[in-house]
């Protein structure tokens, strides 16, 4: 049966990692050295020894967690107590100060425990907020299935583009040509999806003349020159080309099957740009806690040189 | 310009058929419509989708008309001049540029076929970026670029700054770029700020811990805690400068003010030192000894500092070789000065603080005692003795009676008739009334001194005793030296400045009602514990430890050097 990260065996490390906060804050309390708190008293060491193994060991779940058949316990496990521990992180190195900063490698490597943590709560929001919202958005669909959709209806698009007239499938060619499936990190992760389906302003273009059209078949004479031709498109020029060149019903058909066609493809790709602005944002949090982690184990390793150095 | 055109097309890997067709004219049109002069079938050509155009230089250039242009070697270009070499994509074919004799160019023209079936979705999937990872992010050469940032400037450039001098000097001065100062856990305390920015100054040897000789270097005359006999037992074994003192800590910790330095040792001392003559301490609000004061006694003829218990009322007394009554001297209605009329005396008209406010100097008679104890001959409100040196005192009254026997003229009737009689000048005396007079002033200067000594001057303070020796002279009196401790508690710091807002008699109160210079006043801990407590005193006491009042570096001849 499945069972959470989170609530893995009853919020075991959960529990593990408070009792580990608890004593810790209690000894701190009752601890009263003859000098300000400081990472020196004896407690100061215990804190330092037990924070630098913790972070030791936290680093290594990036070891563990490509090792698809470890023999140390299950990757659930493994991941539940990489979080909870990693939580208690903050209130060991934050004793193990004697929450005193200053410009300094020792504070760096506070610092930096405190950014790692941090981007590993954001990761966990992630990993809680996006995939109900991934899921959704697919609606069952794989990612490789809504690419290939979008890939047939290019080839309806460019079929039907075709059989209306060269220009159609010039205007049609160039908006497959100009669709950009997802994008630089900064597009993929704050763009508008919606305004990011390529064909947005072809449709748009589309759908006024398409009422022109309308218009005009309704009143059985078409007049080019009582057209507001606002959108200097390409696209509304050549349908006025068309309709002007003595475009019936029969073209008007085609054209709105290609609205039709080119709106849905607009879904689509609007859906796949989602599905990539999601997987990204669930994506990227690790591309802060990763550089982040190997920076803090420098950084530690600076602190406790440091340290030994100019005992 | 002149193009060889070769069509390729695939059937399988053997069964590639191609057919060439030469092409002349400025402009060469490519496109999917029956009218152009280079065809591509695939419908993601347009009708008119690019045209080749021939150049001044001969060059041949390929246009799109669409703006989404074509691949260009991989790039995404809307013209680009064609040399042998070069691959273009476009519309799903593969254009080849290559040389053809009596040519411009060679093209050869081939249907992607990597994507058959799929052209479109390989089209879509080849302009998309669908990850952080296809965009470009990366994890590994980020965290890697981080950690040797990291290591270099907080490693190696301290590192550098520690271990060469002279590099040390100018990266401690440089203001962005980190120095061994990087690697400070914490502000030198001021004491030491003055060389503390050069951190080998106490850091001698890497990773050993600070060594004494880097402190003794400056703190040379320290004092140990206690004398080399003591020593000798080990009970210091291990022990480093830097095991109390500890720095970088903030800038007032460098003395260690709590108790339990202390007290680790002297809670139970004799189990680390059987010998000592110490009581035991835990902290000074409820666990420390009542005080023993110091007297001085005159033991085998000689001053010795005896430690006697407050609460032992017997042994306590002094012996100070002076009587003084405090009663007597500070009489509410006052006492009878010889210049001053009726003068209230006042603690602090004897008792005045050290300069630096600590202990009480001396009293003197000069200052304090000799406006009222004048020390006259008797019958002479003038002449005075000498104070402090007996011998001069006795020469003093001699000399006075003498000069009288010989000048003559001394208004008493007992005196003979030479020493009474005002002498003619120029008539001298006779031998016989001479040594009459002398004789006169021998006899009355051993009676006077006897006198003074015994009870009118001297003896009204001091312990006088006739030593046997003869009966005039300085050797046949003998004045008790005076022995009054310098402090009662000669191990403890106290300041009476620091308490000048106390009354005098808030702590010694039983000063006015003393009645004897044997009594010692010294007030008992129970006095000081009325405001000072233990280290932990909370509210409404004065938190007070070991070095409140105790000093550690003590010793009188060992020193840490």
């Amino acid at each position: 049966m499945h069972e959470s990260y989170v609530s893995y065996r009853n919020f075991f490390y959960l529990k593990v990692a408070a009792a580990l906060c608890a004593v810790a804050i209690v000894v701190y309390g009752l601890h009263q050295p003859h000098e300000p708190p400081n990472g020196g008293t004896w407690l100061g060491y215990t804190l330092g020894t037990l924070g630098a193994a913790m972070m030791g060991w936290l680093a290594w779940f990036g070891v563990r967690k490509r090792r698809y058949s470890g023999t140390q316990g299950r990757l659930v496990s493994w991941l539940s107590a990489h979080i909870y521990l990693g939580a208690a992180l903050l209130v060991i190195v934050t004793l193990h100060s004697g929450f005193q900063l200053g410009w300094n490698v020792h504070s760096l490597a506070y610092v930096l425990t405190v950014l790692v943590v941090f981007s590993g709560f954001y990761g966990l929001y992630v990993y809680v907020a996006y995939p109900r919202e991934l899921a959704a958005n697919r609606g069952g669909l794989t990612r490789e299935a809504m690419i290939a959709e979008v890939a047939e209806l290019d080839r309806e698009c460019l079929t039907l583009a075709d059989e209306v007239d060269k220009e159609a499938h010039k205007v049609v060619l160039q908006s497959i040509e100009e669709t950009v499936l997802g994008g630089s990190a900064l597009e993929q992760l704050f763009g508008d999806p919606a305004r990011r389906s390529a064909s947005v302003g072809i449709n748009k273009s589309l759908d006024a003349v398409r009422q022109k059209i309308e218009a005009r078949v309704a009143r059985g004479v078409p007049n080019l020159q009582s057209l507001e031709d606002q959108d200097a498109t390409a696209i509304s020029f050549l349908a006025e080309h068309m309709i002007a060149d003595g475009g019936g019903p029969e073209r008007l058909e085609k054209i709105t099957r290609l609205f039709e066609l080119i709106t849905r493809k607009r879904a689509m790709v609007e859906r796949i740009q989602r599905d990539i602005q999601l997987q990204s944002r669930l994506a990227f949090w690790l591309y802060l806690h990763v550089p982040l982690s190997i920076g803090l184990l420098a950084a530690l390793f600076c602190h406790v040189f440091a340290v030994f150095f100019y005992w | 310009m002149r193009i060889l055109v070769r069509y390729v097309s695939h059937k399988g890997k053997l069964n590639d058929t191609a057919h060439e067709v030469p092409l002349t004219g400025s402009r060469l049109k490519i496109g999917r419509g029956t009218d152009q002069d280079i065809h591509l079938s695939n419908l993601r050509v347009a009708l008119a989708h690019a045209e080749l155009i021939e150049g001044q230089d001969g060059k041949v250039r390929l246009q799109s008309h669409l703006a989404a242009g074509f691949h260009y070697n991989g790039d995404v270009v809307q013209s680009a001049v064609l040399t042998a070499g070069d691959r273009v994509e476009l519309g799903g074919h593969i254009l080849r540029v290559g040389d053809a004799a009596g040519c411009n160019l060679a093209l050869e023209i081939s249907e992607d076929t990597s994507t058959r079936g799929r052209e479109m979705e390989a089209a879509l999937l080849k302009r998309a970026r669908l990850d952080l990872g296809a965009a470009g992010l990366r994890k590994r050469p980020v965290a890697l670029a981080a950690a040797a940032v990291i290591l270099g400037l907080f490693l190696l450039v301290p590192l550098i700054s520690a271990t060469v001098p002279s590099a040390g000097k100018w990266l401690r001065m440089l203001p962005l770029l980190p120095s061994d100062h990087a690697w400070q856990s914490g502000a030198v305390s001021d004491a030491h700020a003055h060389f503390g920015v050069n951190c080998n100054s106490c850091h001698t040897i890497p990773f050993v811990p600070t060594r004494n000789s880097a402190c003794l270097d400056c703190h040379q005359n320290t004092p140990h805690h206690v004398e080399s006999e003591i020593l000798k037992t080990g009970l210091f074994k291990g022990q480093r400068c830097a095991s109390c003192h500890h720095e970088h800590t903030g800038k007032s910790s460098l003395v260690r003010h709590d108790e339990s330095l202390c007290v680790s040792c002297h809670r139970d001392l004799k189990d680390k030192f059987k010998d000592t003559q110490l009581l035991d301490v835990r902290n000074f609000g409820a666990e420390h000894p009542e005080f023993r004061p110091t007297l001085v006694h005159q033991i085998d003829g000689k001053p010795m500092s005896v430690r006697v218990a407050l609460s032992d009322a017997k042994a306590l007394r002094e012996t100070p070789g002076i009587e003084f009554s405090h009663q007597g001297h500070l009489d509410a209605k006052g006492i009878e000065s010889p210049t001053r009329g009726t003068v209230k005396l006042q603690c602090a008209d004897c008792h005045q603080a050290e300069p630096g406010g600590g202990r009480m100097q001396p009293v003197s008679f000069e200052k304090n005692c000799h406006e009222c104890h004048q020390l006259n001959i008797p019958g002479d409100v003038v002449r005075e003795v000498p104070h402090g040196d007996l011998k001069g005192a006795v020469n003093a009254v001699s000399d006075y009676f003498q000069a009288w026997a010989l000048r003559g003229g001394y208004p008493n009737a007992f005196a003979p008739n030479g020493v009474q009689a005002r002498r003619v000048p120029g008539q001298p005396i006779s031998e016989a009334e001479k040594q009459d007079a002398l004789s006169w002033a021998a006899r009355n200067a051993e009676m006077t001194t006897a006198e003074m000594l015994a009870y009118t001057t001297c003896g009204k303070c001091h312990t006088v005793t006739p030593t046997g020796k003869g009966s005039s002279g300085a050797d046949a009196w003998h004045i008790d030296p005076v022995r009054i401790p310098k402090a009662w508690l000669p191990a403890a710091n106290f300041s009476h400045k620091q308490h000048d807002t106390q009354a005098c008699t808030d702590c010694h109160v039983n000063a006015k009602k003393s009645e004897t210079s044997a009594d010692v006043m010294l007030p008992g801990i129970d006095s000081c514990r009325t405001c000072h407590g233990s280290g932990d005193a909370g509210e409404g006491k004065l938190a007070s430890t070991c070095v409140t009042c105790h000093g550690f570096h003590r010793a009188k001849e060992a020193q840490l050097k």
